[in-house]
């Protein structure tokens, strides 16, 4: 497992992607799978920097020959982004496509709230 | 700078992203669209050398694209990589702002009609 503990600050977010694509070397996941990857991460990753109230976050990188999974931690706001409403595809509102993103790429969600934690673990099928 | 903007004399004005529009790279294209948001009433984006974007790239899409939209202007999307249009065709931004995969094509879209 391959962790990392980063800020909400803008200059740290961006420090997620060459983390995944490192954690991710030895594993030979093609392009376009990572690509899948890269785009869940952020959206996961954009929602606790801008709505979570918490200044850092957790990211762990596991992987076995069937999946994929990134498990982000963070101690800000109880969010489950499973059952939080979204807007509906066609509607032309800027925002609330995170959501729709995060569980269109992730073959599936887990969250769970625990001792003031919000644990978020999202898998991909290779 | 990962945007270009250039005006035609057919009144079109192309929009060229290119590179990674990620969490680190979403601000810079923030400004120069809200602007053509602003002031201009048709235009092609042209996401053709975009490697990666997601919801906060697009964010600033939809946003100038709303702006266009509500003074009678057109906007439409020109030649996105597949990642990145599955992400727009995924989250329904297409349904706002159509995709095309021809440049002749897209440009006729918006070209503000002769009178």
């Amino acid at each position: 497992m391959k962790t990392l503990r980063l800020t909400t600050a803008l200059a740290d977010l961006g420090r997620v992607y060459p983390w995944l694509d490192d954690a991710a070397a030895g594993d030979a996941l093609p392009e376009a799978f990572l690509a899948r990857v890269h785009v869940a991460l952020e959206e996961a990753v954009a929602n606790i920097a801008m709505h979570a109230d918490t200044d850092a976050f957790t990211l762990e990188y596991l992987a076995d020959a069937a999946c994929v999974t990134l498990v982000i931690t963070d101690e800000g706001l109880p969010f489950d982004p499973i059952l939080a409403p979204v807007a509906s595809r066609g509607e032309a509102e800027a925002g609330g496509k995170g959501l729709i993103l995060l569980r269109h790429f992730c073959k599936d969600l887990h969250y769970e709230r625990l001792n003031g934690v919000n644990k978020l673990a999202m898998r991909f099928e290779r | 700078m990962p945007i270009s903007v250039q005006d035609f004399e057919t009144g079109v004005t192309k929009i060229v992203i290119s590179g990674r529009i990620d969490l680190a790279g979403c601000g810079e294209i923030e400004m120069p669209l809200s602007l053509a948001g602003g002031s201009k009433k048709a235009v092609v984006v042209d996401l053709a050398g975009v490697s990666f974007m997601a919801s906060l790239g697009l964010r600033s899409i939809v946003l100038a694209a709303k702006a266009i939209l509500r003074k009678g202007g057109k906007i439409v999307l020109l030649s996105p990589q597949p990642i990145v249009e599955e992400v727009i065709v995924t989250s329904g931004v297409d349904e706002m702002i159509p995709i095309f995969r021809d440049e002749a094509a897209a440009i006729a879209a918006v070209v503000p009609v002769s009178v």
